[in-house]
């Protein structure tokens, strides 16, 4: 099914598109985009941990929190691309490969 | 002849003098050896240096030549691996304190086939630390540019880069996950090939990443290049993502002929980069067109995605290859790698799937540039940047940064497509200091050959690789 670019929420790629009309672009607009997103915390972190089956020092999910806000705003183009529904995975296993 | 001048030549000149017995393997080695107890205080390029086993398989080669036993163009030539290769009986360290005595009880297929074609190990190269690490802050310290040495070399295999810029050794291997053949070759000025996903062995090479790890010879010339890669390549029992493409004599392809080559250059992405190493590239793409190659107009629409989605995957894929050291023995990593590996942790599995989609989608808009042309041209990665004091290497954050989408630079693309590239120098920074810059050439997958055809007639008709940097000279 190819992707509907016409409809649906007000994404992160329209806002870019709408900050990028009004002048606001690069680092800027990341920032802004950034600040508006659900802030992630050391708590949320300590009961994601739960999940993961993990347990993290105060100290340690303190460091991660700080490189995770940088990598969440990174891998945002990644999240932000839309792609269609027929493309799949980079196929890694080959059946017929023994 | 004396050892200085045994250092300067090139393996194939090496193998020249070894073959017709004006040198013995013994005075090669004796000569590498002098040059790495110099040196080595100064660059740290090696781990560990294996002098006496060295020296004793040099008497043994030099026996079998005499008996007529010449095994071929490596034979009686030193060695060095990246120290992420397992060599059974030498430790491999992985540059970490984590894995600092572990002495494997295996051999790696790659150091395999380069030992049973007669080269000889002289010793293990320094990286960053599981070949993801700061350098700085990794478990044997940093390397430095031989060019300049408090410039970094760039990674992870840096010891790589730096003992064959500084003359240390004359072939060494690399591994690759988003550019660490192609990154410190780039800053180093010397040669770096990354194969074709598949075209030469992982069996005993530490994984970063089950699906982005590639592992290359890294030389001084282009020549040097293709016969390791000869010798490196093929399929493996121990390893199923090892092709069985048949593997050519590369030695053939180097014609110093490109007549009729067309040679892609992208209009967007690539060249957005350090702006003097661009015009260097553009003009080493107008020398091979003068040669006679056609130049052509190509776009890879999703390149900026790379290094993002990249990432993505070999973090995901570390943290998972690394999670029961990282619980055991947390305190031994490096603090960036910790960092790194234990933020993957809580990467959703939709965010490295969609990666893996990226993938695809790169790989078709690559088959795309590879329909107009038989490689594109694109810059190395360079030039080197000052090594970065203790406090900035312990994070990703830097302080004051502002956040930006990663730039997998010029080179993960190469990895998340699996096609193969090739870095060669092309000229230098005006300085001060003066660093050497470097051109990158794309192939269609498994042509490795029409790479190292191209990069040796531009290396032939070009003197930047026989510079050499004032350390030791």
């Amino acid at each position: 099914m190819p992707a509907d670019r016409s409809l649906g929420p007000l994404t992160r790629r329209r806002l870019l598109q709408a900050l990028a009309t009004a002048g606001i672009t690069g680092p800027a607009a990341v920032r802004l985009l950034a600040q508006a997103r659900h802030p992630i915390s050391i708590d949320t972190l300590r009961n994601a941990s739960a999940v993961l089956g993990e347990s993290f020092s105060d100290e340690r999910l303190a460091v991660i929190d700080t490189a995770l806000r940088r990598n969440l705003d990174q891998f945002q183009i990644v999240r932000d691309l839309e792609i269609d529904d027929a493309v799949e995975p980079a196929p890694i296993f080959d059946a017929r490969r023994r | 002849m004396a050892d200085a001048e045994l250092v300067f030549k090139s393996g194939q000149e090496l193998a020249s003098l070894l073959k017709s017995r004006q040198v013995s393997a013994v005075d090669v080695v004796r000569a590498f050896l002098s040059r790495i107890e110099t040196l080595n205080p100064k660059v740290n390029a090696f781990i560990t240096v294996t002098g006496d086993q060295a020296l004793a398989r040099a008497r043994q080669v030099d026996r079998e030549i005499a008996a007529g036993k010449y095994r071929g163009p490596l034979h009686g030539l030193p060695y060095a691996p990246k120290d992420i290769l397992a060599t059974k009986g030498i430790r491999t360290t992985n540059g970490s304190k984590v894995t600092a005595d572990w002495v494997p009880s295996y051999e790696s297929t790659i150091t395999a086939r380069l030992n049973n074609a007669g080269a000889i190990l002289i010793g293990k190269l320094n990286l960053l630390e599981f070949a993801m690490g700061s350098g700085v802050l990794s478990g044997f310290g940093p390397a430095r540019n031989p060019w300049d040495l408090e410039y970094g070399p760039g990674g992870s295999s840096s010891g790589a880069g730096v003992a064959l810029a500084a003359y240390m050794t004359p072939l060494a291997v690399g591994t690759d996950t988003g550019g660490s053949i192609r990154v410190p070759a780039a800053l180093c000025g010397i040669v770096g090939l990354k194969q074709t996903y598949g075209r030469v062995s992982r069996y005993g090479v530490t994984t970063l990443s089950w699906t982005l790890d590639h592992a290359g010879p890294m030389t001084k010339t282009v020549a040097d290049a293709a016969m390791m890669l000869k010798t490196m390549a093929g399929s493996d029992p121990h390893d199923p993502t090892a092709a069985h493409e048949p593997v050519p004599d590369y030695a053939k392809a180097l014609t110093g002929d490109v007549k009729g080559l067309r040679i892609g250059v992208p209009t967007g992405y690539f060249f957005d980069g350090n702006k003097e190493e661009s015009a260097t590239v553009r003009k080493a793409i107008d020398k091979l067109a003068e040669m006679g190659a056609r130049i052509v107009d190509v776009d890879v629409p999703h390149a900026n995605l790379a290094g993002s989605a990249g990432w993505i995957i070999a973090m995901a894929e570390g943290a998972c290859f690394h999670e029961k050291r990282l619980k055991e023995k947390p305190e031994l990593f490096d603090p960036l790698v910790r960092e790194r590996l234990e933020a993957a942790k809580f990467y959703p599995a939709t965010d490295y799937i969609k990666a893996m989609r990226i993938r695809t989608i790169l790989m078709d808009e690559m088959r795309q540039v590879f329909q107009k042309c038989d490689v594109m041209a694109v810059p190395g990665g360079g030039p080197a940047t000052r090594l970065e004091t203790p406090e900035r290497a312990r994070s990703d954050v830097k302080p004051g940064s502002v956040s930006t989408p990663f730039r997998g630079g010029t080179t993960f693309i190469g990895d998340m497509t699996g096609l193969p590239a090739i870095v060669i120098p092309c000229g230098f920074t005006a300085g001060p200091p003066v660093l050497p810059l470097t051109i990158q050439f794309y192939g269609k997958a498994f042509d490795e050959a029409t790479l190292l055809r191209v990069s040796h007639a531009y290396e032939s008709a070009t003197d930047w690789h026989t510079r050499r940097p004032a350390i030791g000279s």
